[in-house]
């Protein structure tokens, strides 16, 4: 390939080291997320400042998605489940036991629960950890299913994972609200995360596993002909996507003060798939959509205080968001399957500009290997 | 013993209307691969258009037939808008079509509709019951059981004798062979959409009479268990739905009958913990070898 167009100096530099590529890709992501964060909070309102928090925090959930979703090309509607059990674990270890001796709330969960009072460091990897260890244990099972038998069983573990923390009144005060959770989740906390998060899953998607796996979305047949082992990448993905989700409960649980299981549930698992599928599969897929709808989100939530069409008067807009982000997915799949970008991330796509630029330059229409990659 | 034949009567009025769903959801699936999850907005919108007609005055004796109808149509024009422009897209593709497509309904309905429940004046009769021995058996149960009963006849009727019925099961077993004998694509799809929106539309009347009320959010209990029936039988199987439903039916009666108090907030996820089993050590479903076998004789 070096033959037919000229090499940058970077491009030489990273070769065939897939971290150097990961590690690079992500950090050009990073940088132009932290710099619109950074512009938001220096010259946005309180109300943007929230919004980009918010963003954040969804953010790192898509990401979490997308590892699972965007590698291996399985749905899963399950995610939400670790999503909620990062937010309770978090919540459980942090919240001030005087708080949760109250007898409204927890007085009879067991003690090493009942008197832990962490730092949100601590709590979130712990959290973390138990969620990684329960998503290992089922992962088992859902690495086998694809398709409709994926959809079908992750939304099971939604309803089921649902039911146990809306009925396990002893730890989680079942359907009542959780309450008395500190607030620790600052922009920066949730920013830091969100980094950490895309170099993550970059590298994973980069590494040898994460190309196994993508292969398998490509053709699982044919994958699996040339010896990948699909069902232990999958398991890989799932658990690491857990994990990632269990970050973002953590994050929610200490922005949002006080929640109870309906939270994590239908509503919030369409958002994040919303975002998901409209951004692309890449990661950078995953930042582009979760910004693009959180900005349409909040447009649309600051018009949905009333609205007439023709003699239908509407006072109060409900479901007007949901409605639009149902049709965008309605959009996407149709006209553009693969989402905004695609199965390309923001680097790679630069690359491919600058390349078919340099080759314009020296008088070649069109690059040989931008053709070659094409078919891929 | 009267206990024991209340619950059998519960069974069969619930398993009726579980099959009812689940078949109309196996009919899609059988021919496209799809996982309709719009397919209880097909009994919203069946409920609504009952609210809206009764409004008008119309006698029940026309708002059953033309709510079925609007059930039909519903699933027709889904077909035709959404699930046609995709005919060569990947399943996963199809699948978020539908839940986006269900979600897209739920909330027209919401906004211009409102998110309140809307009452429906179901006729008298679906109310009142009688005494056999002790047993007490509401008229609607003994409806369930008629109309159940006759639609499935009439289903497979459809489905073994006519051209049309045939070309459907042949689609459902391979649908490119089907195409190659000259079958047309279209019409067997839009006709298993005509079958699953008359299913849910008969299926809707059951299932909304025990409540009288109908919301933007009805169709999701109904969707739910129509799943998880097709899902037992083996989703592609259409006769494996019927028998999902009934199999459903009486788990979640028998989990009433035996859970004690305190882990019977808790059935629902052993029900759900159950279909999960059963998609890993029996994809198929229960049923499948026999089901296969039942479709070709």
């Amino acid at each position: 390939m070096s033959n037919l167009v000229q090499r940058s100096r970077l491009a030489t530099l990273i070769g065939d080291r897939w971290y150097l590529r990961g590690l690079l890709g992500a950090a050009f992501v990073s940088l132009l997320l932290t710099l619109a964060i950074v512009w938001v909070q220096e010259g946005g309102s309180a109300t943007d400042q929230r919004v980009a928090l918010t963003f954040l925090v969804n953010l790192v959930a898509v990401i979490g998605l997308q590892t699972f979703m965007g590698n291996s090309g399985v749905i899963s509607f399950g995610h939400v489940a670790f999503i909620g059990l990062g937010a309770y674990g978090s919540a459980l270890l942090t919240t001030s036991p005087a708080t949760k001796e109250l007898s409204s709330m927890i007085p009879n969960a067991p003690g090493f629960l009942l008197h832990a009072q962490m730092g949100f460091l601590p709590a979130t990897l712990l959290a973390v950890a138990f969620v990684a260890a329960f998503a290992g244990l089922v992962g088992i099972v859902f690495v086998r299913m694809s398709g409709a038998a994926a959809a079908i069983g992750t939304l099971s573990l939604l309803i089921v994972v649902r039911v146990v923390l809306g009925n396990w009144a002893q730890i989680t005060r079942g359907p009542k609200t959780f309450f008395g959770i500190p607030e620790y989740t600052t922009v920066w906390w949730a920013l830091g995360w969100a980094v950490a998060v895309i170099v993550i899953a970059r590298l994973f998607r980069e590494s040898d596993i994460g190309l196994r796996l993508r292969s398998s979305r490509t053709d699982e047949l044919a994958s699996a002909a040339v010896g990948v082992d699909i069902k232990r990448a999958r398991w890989y993905a799932w658990v690491l996507s857990a994990m990632i989700a269990a970050v973002s409960g953590a994050l929610y649980a200490h922005l949002i003060l006080a929640f109870a299981p309906q939270q994590f549930y239908l509503e919030l698992t369409f958002t994040l798939i919303v975002m998901a599928i409209v951004g692309g599969t890449s990661v950078s897929g995953a930042v582009v959509g979760a910004a693009g709808i959180s900005v349409v989100q909040e447009i649309l939530r600051r018009g949905e205080s009333g609205f007439a069409i023709g003699p239908i008067h509407v006072h109060e807009a409900f479901g007007l968001t949901t409605l639009v982000l149902g049709l965008l997915v309605l959009a996407t799949v149709i006209l553009r399957p693969g989402g905004l970008l695609g199965r390309w991330e923001l680097d790679e796509l630069l690359v491919r500009v600058t390349r078919r630029w340099r080759a314009s330059r020296l008088g070649r229409s069109k690059p040989v290997t931008d053709r070659i990659e094409r078919r891929v | 013993m009267t206990e024991v034949a209340q619950q059998v009567i519960n069974w069969l009025t619930l398993g009726g209307i579980y099959a009812l769903l689940a078949l109309g959801i196996a009919m899609v699936f059988s021919v496209l691969g799809l996982i309709n999850f719009a397919h209880g907005e097909l009994v919203t919108i069946s409920g609504y258009s009952m609210v809206a007609l009764s409004a008008l005055g119309v006698p029940w004796a026309l708002i059953i037939p033309l709510s079925i109808v609007a059930a039909m149509v519903a699933a027709v024009l889904m077909e035709r808008v959404v699930f046609r422009p995709l005919r060569k897209a990947p399943v996963s593709a199809l699948l978020l079509a539908s839940l986006a497509l269900s979600i897209v309904i739920q909330n027209i309905l919401l906004l211009f509709v409102g998110a309140r429940s809307k009452a429906i004046p179901f006729p008298a009769w679906t109310n009142s019951n009688f005494h056999v021995g002790g047993v007490v058996v509401q008229w609607l149960d003994v409806a369930t059981w008629v109309v159940t009963a006759a639609v499935l006849w009439a289903v497979i009727l459809f489905l073994k004798r006519s051209v049309r019925g045939l070309a459907l099961r042949a689609a459902a077993e391979d649908f490119q062979t089907t195409r190659l004998m000259g079958i047309r694509a279209d019409g067997v799809i839009r006709g298993a959409f005509a079958v699953s929106g008359l299913l849910a539309g008969v299926a809707a009347f059951f299932f909304l009479a025990t409540a009288s009320l109908v919301g933007p959010d009805s169709g999701f209990i109904p969707l739910l268990n129509g799943f998880i029936a097709a899902v037992i039988g083996g989703l592609g199987s259409l006769s494996g739905a019927v028998l999902g439903g009934f199999v459903l039916a009486g788990l979640d009666v028998f989990f009433q009958l035996v859970l004690p108090d305190s882990l019977l907030p808790f059935s629902e996820a052993i029900v759900f913990g159950f279909v999960i089993l059963v998609l890993l050590v029996r994809p198929n479903g229960l049923m499948a070898a026999r089901s296969v076998a039942a479709e070709r004789a």
